[in-house]
């Protein structure tokens, strides 16, 4: 039984390792920075988070901020340690 | 095998005396479900964030990381770098705000609400069994640390540890937890930064470490130094794992859908709080790999033939710290392990209250009946990990076992949750076919490993199939039954929040 499934599978595994050998690590390096970025777009298409009650409409009271700013942070590091 | 001095021992049992009176203070007004699994609503952001990833760290993060980043290097940061902090900006804005809004106490409540009593039920008994499992397994790994450390019998710590965990998470549920968890952070910092220090004084700084892992290295540690690694490694984490599995599957479900994590976001005192609460701990993860991903990385340059990569951490331990400070250490890592724990147990005692218990035996009870019953859990499934403890030992690497578990149930749930909340489509019938779908690919995959993966380890590509199987079969099978009424979907649906 654990044959067939092996051989059944075993020609879909190798065609998926030989697409993604194809990416070198610096265009992964790419994909990662490309999927922080694209989340830091899609927070700031959000709409703004601010305080329910008594905010003063400054930036810093904007959720959307500090998470934009974790996204940068983690992407510097990616940068820097790639 | 090197004894604690003096000092040493009153910092730690100071330490432990300490959270027993805590655990017996916060528990004292207790008085139903509400204050005991979820702080009665009034847990504070910035402690419950801490708690979060507290509650992520366990001695299990700090012995096997640390193990794996000796073996294998750097990146194993990518565990709580990208496979931490782009699934937590996400839980912050999307899933965490409608658990909160919906009032429930639990993922399966959720799960229930949204499809079937099937589902609920099976996710439940999932996690339930594996909290429970994984409480032995924390046990285990801080005996086995305890053992090589101070020479202390393994089945004594068991215990011993059993007792501290069980007795302050008895007394003060989920309240106790986040509050020892915010002191232990400190404590973990603490002792983190002075191991570090003190093993980078003694290779000889960065560069230091740089020079000798080269020159004891040799090719075979060209990686050591990197993040991200192409897919023609023998790592388990190549930048494809990584990204697919990792990434886009297990860490979002780990946020998004780990009971232990995502209950103390609902003990905030407001939706908005809950959304901080997860911000404030993705920044806190940014520093979390050079706590312990660091300690690793020095300890091979420093002891570089050991047997296994996950004796390093208990080895510096041992042989860097003076007395005084071995004990402060010491305490840093018995407040990771607990903080883990703690959660596991409360979690564990809150799914089998809420989803089995109240479901199946009696669901007319009351709140206070309810506060009676997971008390009773809490102090059932802590007896019962003492007992499971030993069986970790027949897997090589702890770390290891951990991810495997996860990567089975993880993935299919994950795949529930996103379309749950995503797409008013997704119904009951498709639901428990996508489950039972995805559950079953990940144990066939792991089952097969050996004939179609090319690395050692695959379960981060294991999870990436079973979280996609069980995406198609939802899609699919919803599509060819019946949908749910739509009235029936207000507010438990992304596009009908309103």
């Amino acid at each position: 039984m654990k044959e067939i499934i092996i051989s059944l599978l075993k020609p879909f595994a190798d065609l998926c390792y030989r697409c993604v050998n194809l990416v070198s690590a610096d265009v992964a390096l790419f994909l990662y920075i490309l999927v922080l970025a694209a989340i830091a777009v899609w927070v700031l298409t959000l709409k703004k988070e601010k305080p329910e009650r008594g905010g003063r409409g400054l930036l810093v009271h904007d959720l959307r901020v500090w998470a934009v700013l974790i996204l940068f942070a983690q992407a510097v590091i990616y940068v820097i340690f790639r | 095998m090197q004894r604690l001095a003096s000092i040493d021992i009153s910092i730690v049992l100071l330490y432990l005396v300490g959270l027993l009176i805590m655990g017996w203070l916060l528990g004292k007004r207790q008085k139903t479900d509400k204050d005991y699994f979820l702080g009665g609503r009034k847990l504070k952001w910035p402690m419950v964030g801490i708690s979060m990833v507290m509650s992520d760290i366990g001695a299990l993060e700090i012995v096997g990381i640390a193990g794996l980043a000796y073996t294998s290097g750097l990146s194993m940061a990518n565990y709580d770098w990208i496979g931490c902090v782009p699934a937590m900006i996400v839980a912050a804005f999307v899933f965490i705000p409608f658990y909160w809004r919906s009032g429930v106490f639990t993922i399966p409540e959720y799960l229930g609400r949204r499809y079937n009593q099937t589902v609920r039920s099976l996710v439940a008994l999932f996690w339930g069994l594996f909290m429970i499992a994984n409480l032995g397994i924390f046990l285990w790994t801080s005996a086995k640390t305890l053992n090589i450390l101070v020479g202390w019998p393994i089945y004594g710590s068991i215990v011993a540890t059993a007792f501290v965990i069980g007795f302050y998470t008895f007394a003060g549920g989920l309240r106790a937890v986040v509050f020892t968890d915010t002191i232990q952070y400190f404590i973990l910092v603490l002792g983190s930064v002075i191991i570090i220090v003190l093993a980078f004084m003694k290779v000889g700084g960065v560069s230091g470490l740089v020079s000798t892992v080269e020159e004891i290295g040799g090719p075979g540690r060209k990686e050591f130094f990197h993040l991200v690694l192409s897919t023609e490694t023998t790592h388990p984490l190549s930048w494809s794992a990584v990204l697919f599995g990792l990434a886009f599957v297990l860490s979002p479900a780990y946020w998004i859908g780990n009971q232990a994590i995502v209950q103390r976001n609902l003990g905030t005192a407001s939706e908005r709080d809950a959304k901080k609460s997860v911000l404030f701990g993705a920044f806190l993860k940014l520093s979390i790999p050079f706590l312990i991903v660091i300690p690793g990385l020095v300890g091979f340059a420093l002891f570089p033939n050991l047997e296994k990569g996950d004796d390093v951490y208990p080895t510096m331990l041992r042989e860097l710290l003076p007395p005084g400070l071995a004990g402060l250490v010491f305490a840093g890592f018995l407040a990771a392990l607990m903080s883990s724990a703690d959660s596991y147990l409360n979690s564990a005692s809150t799914l089998w209250t809420m989803d089995i218990y109240k479901k199946y035996i009696k669901q007319d009870a009351s709140g206070e009946h309810l506060f009676k019953v997971g008390k009773s859990l809490t102090l059932v499934f802590i007896i019962l990990a003492v007992f499971l403890a030993p069986m970790t030992d027949r897997f090589p690497g702890v770390f290891s076992l951990f991810i495997t578990l996860l990567s089975i149930i993880q993935g299919p749930i994950f795949a529930l949750l996103l379309l749950g909340m995503l797409w008013k489509r997704a119904n009951g019938p498709g639901a428990t076919a996508g489950l039972i779908f995805g559950v079953t690919t990940s144990s066939t995959l792991f089952w097969i490993k050996d004939g179609i993966f090319k690395i050692e380890d695959p379960a981060l590509y294991i999870a990436w199939w079973s979280f996609t199987t069980a995406l198609v079969t939802t899609i699919v099978v919803s599509l060819l039954t019946r949908p749910k009424p739509v009235e029936s979907l207000k507010g438990l649906v992304y596009t009908t929040k309103d």
